[in-house]
């Protein structure tokens, strides 16, 4: 019990930090190109705490790049066909993509498993053959072409088209929101269940928990949450098309979650995603050709190393956090 | 009108029947064994009764309401807890932890009210803790509060499937050889536990080879061979049976 | 209807069966499904094309080297790259890593352009109306013969009771069911083998490229699924079904058969979550 305490404000102290280290961040580096690569980041912050959120639930969901994309065109088509405001269309993408997987979920979710994961990925193909051909909706391979949000704030309109630090802070906003949700969810009893859950489906159900009704829980706001994300990230790209969000995206956010870590919702899945994402473009840009290939090898050589990921660095050298909780009990 | 009654309950898995043609009662406060050499259908019994599985014909009752092919969550709820042969505890957890979700039934505040941290839940989630911590101690486990689970030692697991079934606050519990690979110390412990459990009025099932044990706590015993109930009486009466001495040993 | 239609659809039916037979006895092993099963489909292609096209080698010899093969270097990864790990959602990782290090490699070796293998039975003849390849039904006449080989190898012999047996143990779910330890190098040999087989036969009538692996493997986590998860037999039938929709469907309403097939798969979970032949638990 004596070490809790000190945890907690040591966490809250370094997350207060980092969260203005961010908001700060595009006044002092105003570097676009880096910037872009935090704007794509985030997104797939937000889709990976989706992903972890299912995951820690005990279900492996590969088809979370199909709710992006749920999201996204619904935005789109929001945008494009009843001029929906920016906010609207957001919560229409982030809606959309809840329906269909609260449709899926209740019926697949039952069983879960195997079962579960090769039906979210067949649910990823049908969604890109539907994008694809759906032309009345979708356009096809044209796809939409959005314009960039409409957003006052006082009496100006603030510009989305010279600098992309709007969308920056906006996604920025997006990944506290969803942080918090999902690290007040794990500190509840919610999470509590959830672990149980996955931990031991059978003893839970016999315990007296309805294993399906938190199973669809989790999945039904991750959905939400990654077609928010999906829909953020067509505004920002100011298209959708079939080809937007492809399936290895789905696959690629187990490897950010893996990377980050599983033992934390947030953390992990937040560090995995930037880590991804930034390695990614780095390799993209130097190595090219070699990418796929070089990455794909440091990524088994940090699942040899860090099994359960960089999160569990902090285990890994107690000594180190002992000392820091130890002077922080001590400030009381 | 007993607590539980099975009526013409079969169960086939395909061309296997595992139970044949099962008929019984039990009374409240009753503390039944159910005996049978391997194969004889007791853990599928349990698994009927709890809603692993459904009965392929019959009927399951429990205080008057048909159970037979409800979910297992619902069942729990309404009284029915089990533990397993394997032993099924929440390996990631502590133990304290693991009797703190045992007690999943005893919440009333519903998510949102946890989400927002309201003071019904912070009073209720203290309440538990305390009903969880006392669990703990009755069972003997005080001093392996916040230790992993996987680390205990066997009999110390068995004590703690059984404080976890305490913890969802069964009126009938089934236990389904919870004194398998124990030796003599382990074995007194865990039927301590069981004592214990008695003591707090709950009705048993009890699933055991170990006759000793059975004839030790059981105020009486089903025999089962072969999927069917082939003594249902007093323990001394039952196991002196032909029956039964048969089934077990075989015919000469 | 067409013949050509036909022997498509027995064709996409032999890749599907062939594909899912070696995931099941890799699943076997491994105790969760190996992403980068495509993988050694496209190796096997690629194997193929440098012993046929760029070596000239004899075809059939060369279909036994790639095999053999491509099978040795699943063992060797299993034992080495994938054994070490302890828990299954890592290995799962490590299987969708070994995709990129695989398609990288192949790209960086042969670079991602499309590449066509001469035909091993060149030339077409005609049955009627209608003018068909020698290659695909040469192609799908191998196929058949393999997966009747398999299939009494499979039923009939000892070592294959044993695969089937290992194949059937249930797992407690995709991600808790490591077995380690109990490795037969045989049934793992033989899963990636019968990957890098599909491809190797399918290698004259495809262009090859170092992504085509994914389409097989999707199609073969979905065969298994319609077959159900442990009966080899099961993906046979899976494989048919959806080679069947695939194509002949396909023939008569487009696009909407590709549609119309995952629907069934995912409709199929519903009622039978367990697959057509596989082991229920209820």
């Amino acid at each position: 019990m004596k070490f809790i305490k000190p945890k907690l404000k040591l966490t809250t102290i370094l997350v207060i930090v980092l969260v203005v280290i961010a908001a700060l961040f595009p006044l002092l580096v105003k570097d676009r190109f880096t910037l872009s690569i935090l704007v794509e980041a985030g997104v797939m912050c937000l889709l990976a705490l989706g992903f972890a959120a299912v995951l820690r639930s005990g279900q492996l969901s590969l088809g979370q790049a199909a709710f992006a994309a749920i999201g996204g065109y619904m935005a789109a088509i929001m945008a494009t066909k009843i001029s929906a405001p920016f906010w609207l269309a957001l919560l229409g993408g982030g809606i959309a993509s809840a329906v269909i997987a609260f449709l899926l979920g209740i019926v697949i979710l039952r069983i879960g498993g195997l079962c579960f994961s090769i039906a979210t990925l067949a649910l990823g193909e049908i969604a890109v053959i539907v994008f694809r051909n759906w032309d009345q909706v979708t356009q096809g391979f044209t796809g939409i072409a959005v314009n960039a949000p409409l957003i006052r704030i006082g009496g100006t309109v603030i510009d989305f088209t010279n600098t992309i630090i709007p969308y920056y802070y906006i996604v920025l906003l997006f990944i506290v929101a969803a942080a918090l949700i999902f690290w007040r969810i794990n500190q509840s009893r919610l999470g509590r269940i959830s672990r149980s859950v996955a931990v031991s489906p059978i003893l839970s159900e016999h315990l007296g928990m309805y294993l399906t009704k938190y199973r669809v829980l989790m999945f039904v706001l991750a959905a939400f949450i990654t077609g928010v994300g999906g829909a953020f990230y067509v505004y920002y790209g100011a298209w959708i098309g079939p080809t937007l969000f492809s399936g290895t995206l789905s696959i690629s956010l187990l490897i950010m979650c893996v990377i980050g870590g599983l033992w934390s919702p947030v953390a992990g899945p937040i560090i995995g995603a930037v880590i991804y994402t930034y390695l990614g473009t780095l390799m993209q840009m130097r190595l090219e050709g070699l990418r796929p290939l070089v990455f794909g090898l440091l990524v088994i050589v940090l699942v040899w190393i860090l099994p359960n990921g960089l999160v569990a660095l902090q285990y890994k050298f107690p000594i180190w956090f002992k000392g820091l909780y130890r002077k922080l009990a001590r400030t009381g | 009108m007993a607590l539980l009654e099975l009526r013409d309950v079969k169960k086939r898995f395909g061309n296997l029947i595992a139970l044949d043609k099962i008929d019984l009662d039990v009374h409240p406060g009753e503390v039944v064994g159910i005996v049978g050499p391997n194969g004889s259908g007791k853990t599928t019994l349990l698994n009927v009764i709890s809603g692993y599985h459904r009965p392929s014909e019959g009927t399951i009752s429990y205080e008057g309401q048909k159970i037979a092919g409800l979910r297992p969550d619902k069942i729990a709820a309404l009284g029915i807890v089990r533990t397993f042969q394997q032993n099924i505890i929440y390996w990631d957890a502590v133990i304290l932890e693991n009797v703190i979700r045992a007690c999943y039934l005893a919440n009333r505040t519903n998510l949102w009210q946890s989400f927002f941290n309201s003071r019904s839940y912070v009073a209720e989630e203290a309440g538990i803790r305390e009903k969880a911590v006392d669990i703990v101690k009755t069972f003997g486990l005080a001093d392996y509060m916040y230790s992993p689970a996987p680390g205990l030692p066997h009999g110390k697991q068995r004590s703690l499937s059984m404080a976890m079934a305490l913890a969802a606050n069964p009126v009938l519990l089934l236990l389904d050889e919870p004194l398998a690979g124990m030796d003599a110390a382990e074995t007194e412990l865990v039927a301590g536990n069981i004592k214990k459990i008695i003591e707090r009025g709950v009705t048993i099932m009890l699933v055991e080879h170990n006759i000793k044990s059975v004839l030790r706590l059981c105020n009486r015993i089903i025999v089962l061979d072969f999927g069917l109930k082939i003594a249902d009486g007093k323990p001394e009466e039952v196991l002196k049976s032909q029956n039964v001495v048969e089934a077990y040993l075989g015919v000469d | 209807m067409p013949l050509a239609i036909w022997i498509d659809s027995l064709i996409l039916s032999s890749i599907y069966i062939l594909m899912a037979a070696g995931l099941v006895l890799v699943f076997s092993i491994m105790g969760i499904l190996n992403f980068a099963h495509g993988q050694f489909y496209m190796l096997g292609a690629y194997v193929l094309f440098c012993l046929f096209k760029l070596a000239g080698l004899n075809f059939f010899i060369s279909l036994v080297l790639a095999t053999a093969a491509v099978g040795f270097l699943g063992v060797l990864l299993e034992r080495f790259v994938i054994r070490p790990v302890g828990q299954p959602i890592q290995v799962i990782v490590i299987t969708i890593a070994l995709i990129s290090v695989f398609q990288g490699g192949t790209t960086l070796i042969f670079g991602a352009a499309p590449k066509s293998v001469p035909p091993a039975f060149p030339g077409t003849f005609t049955i009627g109306n209608t003018v068909v390849s020698n290659e695909r039904i040469a192609v799908v006449i191998i196929a058949m013969l393999l997966i009747a080989a398999l299939y009494t190898f499979i039923q009939k012999t000892k070592t294959g009771l044993a695969l089937r047996a290992s194949a059937q143990q249930p797992l407690v779910a995709g991600m808790f069911g490591i077995r380690a330890g109990r490795v037969s190098s045989l049934a793992m040999g033989m899963g990636c083998g019968l990957a890098a087989l599909a491809g190797g036969i399918m290698a004259p009538i495809f262009y090859i490229d170092p992504f085509m692996g994914e389409q097989p493997l999707v199609m073969a986590m979905l065969t298994i699924v319609i077959g159900g998860m442990g009966s080899l037999g099961g993906a046979v039938v899976g494989g048919l079904i959806l080679g069947i929709t695939g194509s002949i469907v396909a023939y008569y309403i487009g696009f909407w058969a590709q549609l119309l097939a995952l629907c069934l798969v995912v409709v199929l979970l519903l009622f039978r979550p367990q697959g057509l032949f596989g082991f229920s638990e209820k």
